[in-house]
């Protein structure tokens, strides 16, 4: 399902916009990451893809169609195709997971075997058929969280939203949901999921939207952004053999910043950015030769999103 | 109409599933079969059993006489068993002068030397009975007391007193010979059939019209508290499926246990002849326990999200709990004055209607019949409507869709002429018109401001960008309350005279009104902070004090003070008062148009 967003905005008060804005496109099954601090307004923006909330600007069109009354597509038929995930979202603690499933199964119309199968596969997937007749109120957060998500793709959506997904799993939770998400790629469903921690959505995401006071900072497929975003910051890393004193000495000379010292290996390594690309790296090596330096090896260092992040939040606090 | 039946019951069965999960199924099947073998257990006991508890029990249920009382009045003397029976009767051939049948023998001789006194003087047609009383009394001087006291002890008899006379007979009739028998319930194998039904007829009362609304808006007020709801509505379920599985889940038990309850009320209706009053029972009950779970549902709406569900529940069991009490006590005894209460309180139709099925002895009927059955059968009809109106507001505020109001204008409509009818048929059509309609007024004023709020925008808009549209409300109104002066005028004949204060008053009763509705839409539409729920209070507070002015003016005869009844008191609050009368719809009007400029200035997000 692709989707597509002109100049959606959302207001609580009147006052302030929550989100302002916000045009994005969505390609049909990929997977679509909202990034932002707290408060940037990415559960707003998602609250009203799912239907939820209703905007108080622009419009939404799911298949190049918008839902609602007088539009073409009715709101409750959207829903069928839209799994959802809110932040917050809780569970009925006396239920267990199978109750659970079961109880979302038949509100999502499945019925008889199917439902049956559908919550197999889903105790399956998310690894909690040894769970399935435990309460839920008695189970970890990470087990939860996989519940909520289980519960979201039980009756099988063309579009999977996630709000903070990751919010409170430990480390193989995380891993285990981004294997999940990976094999929902693969069947064609498109993803929106957000977060604050960027680490989880970059090698994860085809396309990004990093969000800061309920506006779009820059969106886009996650290559293009780190390329877009580094072209004035070039980043080397140097291995040395010895020489660490007269290298900084010819750095500082070049007004090359030192980002990071650290020993990889037993050698000294020196994160350094350069002012100047390329051209002023092969000066900048020749004088460190020059001078003694005994240089091992020299690469360039691509930014990650969180660089690019960091680099864009530098002076937009929410 | 089947494939949409179709529809909603699949709709709902997630619902009932989930309410009757794992044991719960069995568990409740197991207390229905319980409760229904108790209902008969207890109902065949009380009817028939010779015990001491039964007795009582009969007796608080004014089903039988004392047995104290019987003893005295028949001139009887009970036992439990024939072994006390024939025990009793040896030991007086024995000789044995103290036993309880001698003793009633003893009492009853100074009840006729009482009677036979020369100085009583009976009336004419009771003076035969004198002189019976008085040749025993001299036949059988034995049973005279041995000291001369106790014979002038504390006999009180009432030759008018019919009680006294009946007892009198007994004692001359039986020749100063009390007759000893074994004591048995006076009731009836058909009495104690009618018994469980009404026992049934109690327990269905107790299930639909406490537990089934109490458990309904507890189970929501905990989704909206526990924010669970937002997933169901995020599912393939419509706002009106979601409300009726809302509904069918908590009901789902009880709808069990119900169930055998209902075919004991069928069943013992059928062996008393008493179906077609038990049928009306269980519409009349079915029709209010849906406005009460309809009502607690909103009441679960207005409070869920923000208190906890436990409190929801203990809310909503001090509101239905003294409900319930003041419609058994009302039904239960129903005169002329009452009879018109049917048509506002929700309990007291079916508990007159169950007493009528199913009270083996007593007639409960105090008022005129044709016009109670009437009444009833309104408040049930109302019931219906109401409880639809209200689903659908709830509908439309669950699934978000009310942002011209949760309800339009038609059910706003039809449910204020519905309360106008049930407000203005309370009081008995005897009275004059001016108290009924104010009266009737007063009856409809919170409900009706129920109505404006079901017709204040609401749904996903900020409350400060929510452009209300006032006018459009107070019209609406005004025209609910046209509907309710006109219904007036059908129940009680129009006044001949005109009162000269009446166009004063009218004033003061349109600013009343108008001052409650604003209060009522100023409250639903904008937020409301510390300060101005107090100013909201003070508003409400005059808007009274403005409706007893009205009632005084159009009603009674005033003097000049009462134009602003605060003069009375003092000339400052007499001021405070002209002022308030001008100030209050001014505020109430300015807050109402803020919303409408703040969406002009917020209209563009750039």
């Amino acid at each position: 399902m692709q989707i597509d967003l002109e100049h959606l905005g959302k207001t609580y008060d009147g006052h302030d916009w929550a989100v302002r804005d916000l045009s994005l496109q969505i390609p049909s099954g990929s997977i679509f990451g909202l990034i932002g601090p707290n408060g940037a307004g990415k559960s707003t923006a998602l609250r009203m893809v799912a239907t939820v909330m209703d905007p108080s600007a622009g419009e939404i069109a799911y298949d190049g169609q918008s839902a609602g009354p007088g539009q073409a597509l009715r709101t409750t038929e959207l829903r069928r195709r839209i799994g959802f995930l809110g932040d917050g979202n809780p569970l009925y603690k006396d239920m267990t997971p199978a109750e659970y499933l079961r109880f979302f199964g038949q509100c999502f119309r499945l019925e008889g075997p199917a439902l049956e199968q559908a919550i197999e596969r889903m105790l399956v997937t998310f690894d909690l058929e040894g769970k399935a007749d435990t309460p839920a109120g008695a189970l970890s957060k990470g087990m939860r969280q996989r519940l909520l998500i289980a519960r979201c793709l039980l009756h099988e959506p063309s579009l999977l939203i996630l709000d903070e997904p990751a919010d409170g799993l430990d480390p193989r939770g995380r891993n285990d949901l981004r294997r999940i998400l990976g094999r929902v790629r693969e069947q064609g469903v498109t993803v929106i999921i957000s977060s604050h921690i960027l680490r989880e959505l970059d090698d994860l995401c085809d396309q990004v939207a990093i969000m800061q006071r309920g506006a779009l900072v820059v969106g886009g497929e996650v290559a293009d952004i780190i390329d877009r975003y580094e072209v004035s910051r070039f980043v080397f890393e140097l291995r040395l053999l010895d020489g660490v004193e007269q290298a900084r000495t010819v750095l500082a000379r070049h007004r090359a910043l030192i980002e990071r010292e650290a020993a990889v290996d037993g050698l000294p390594c020196l994160s350094i950015q350069v002012q100047g690309g390329e051209a002023m790296m092969a000066d900048v090596l020749a004088d460190l030769v020059k001078a003694g330096v005994r240089v091992v090896t020299v690469g360039r260092v691509r930014s990650r999103l969180e660089d690019v992040y960091d680099r864009l939040s530098d002076d937009r606090v929410n | 109409m089947y494939p949409r039946f179709q529809e909603h019951r699949i709709a709902i069965r997630p619902f009932v599933t989930r309410a009757l999960r794992g044991p719960r199924r069995r568990r409740t099947m197991l207390a229905a079969a319980l409760l229904s073998l108790l209902v008969v257990i207890t109902g065949g006991w009380v009817a028939l059993s010779p015990g001491y508890a039964a007795h009582d029990a009969r007796v608080e249920l004014d089903l039988e006489r004392n047995r104290w009382d019987r003893e005295r009045l028949e001139f009887l003397v009970f036992v439990d068993s024939e072994r006390d029976r024939d025990q009793m009767m040896a030991d007086e051939a024995r000789g044995f002068r103290a036993t309880e049948r001698r003793n009633r023998a003893e009492e009853a001789w100074m009840l006729l030397d009482h009677v036979a006194s020369p100085h009583a003087i009976p009336p004419r047609g009771l003076q035969d009975l004198q002189h019976r009383a008085r040749r025993l009394r001299d036949e059988r001087a034995d049973l005279a007391p041995l000291d001369g006291q106790g014979r002038y002890g504390s006999v009180h008899f009432d030759w008018y007193a019919p009680r006294d006379h009946q007892r009198l007979r007994a004692v001359v009739d039986a020749e100063l010979e009390p007759a000893v028998v074994v004591y048995r319930s006076p009731l009836t194998m058909r009495d104690a059939v009618r018994l469980i039904g009404l026992f049934a007829g109690g327990l269905w009362l107790v299930l639909l019209m406490i537990c089934a609304p109490l458990w309904v808006g507890t189970r929501l007020a905990q989704e909206l508290n526990d924010n669970t709801l937002q997933p169901l509505t995020g599912t393939a379920l419509t706002a009106r499926q979601l409300t009726l599985g809302l509904i069918a889940g908590p009901i789902a038990p009880i709808v069990i246990v119900a169930a055998p309850v209902v075919l004991l009320i069928l069943c013992t209706a059928a062996g008393a002849g008493r179906v077609v009053p038990a049928l009306g029972f269980l519409a009349s009950s079915t029709a209010m326990g849906a406005l009460l779970v309809g009502l607690s549902m909103l009441g679960a709406l207005a409070v869920g999200q923000r208190r906890a569900p436990g409190l929801v529940g203990i809310g909503l069991l001090a509101l239905l709990g003294p409900l319930a009490m003041l419609g058994v006590g009302a039904g239960l005894h129903i005169t002329d004055d009452t009879a018109g209460l049917v048509t506002i309180l929700p309990g007291m139709g079916p508990v007159h209607l169950l007493a009528e099925s199913f009270n083996p002895v007593a007639s409960l009927r105090g008022a005129d019949v044709l016009t109670l059955d009437l009444k009833m059968g309104l408040a049930t009809v109302g019931a219906v409507i109401l409880s639809l109106v209200m689903l659908r507001g709830i509908e439309r505020w669950l699934g978000g869709t009310h942002r011209s109001g949760a309800i339009n204008r038609v059910e706003a409509g039809i449910a204020a002429l519905v309360l106008a009818v049930l407000a203005m048929t309370t009081v008995p059509s005897v009275e004059e018109f001016g108290q009924v309609f104010f009266i009737g007024l007063a009856v409809i004023l919170v409900p009706l401001q129920l109505v404006v709020m079901g017709r204040v925008p609401g749904g996903d808009v900020p409350a400060t960008l929510r452009q209300v549209p006032t006018a459009r409300v107070l019209g609406e109104y005004a025209a609910w309350l046209a509907v309710a002066f006109v219904v007036a005028l059908v129940v009680a004949p129009a006044p001949e005279t005109v009162r000269a204060g009446l166009p004063i008053g009218l004033l003061h009763l349109g600013w009343a009104l108008a001052v409650f509705a604003l209060v009522t839409i100023r409250g639903t539409a904008l937020p409301t902070s510390i300060p101005a729920k107090l100013w909201l209070v003070v508003c409400l507070g005059f808007a009274m004090l403005e409706y007893g002015t009205a009632v005084v003016w159009c009603v009674e005869r005033p003097d000049a003070e009462l134009l602003f009844p605060l003069a009375a008191a003092s000339p400052l609050l007499g001021l405070v008062h002209v002022v308030m009368v001008g100030w209050i719809p001014v505020s109430l009007v300015r807050a109402l148009s803020r919303g409408r400029r703040a969406a002009a200035s917020a209209a563009d997000p750039s």
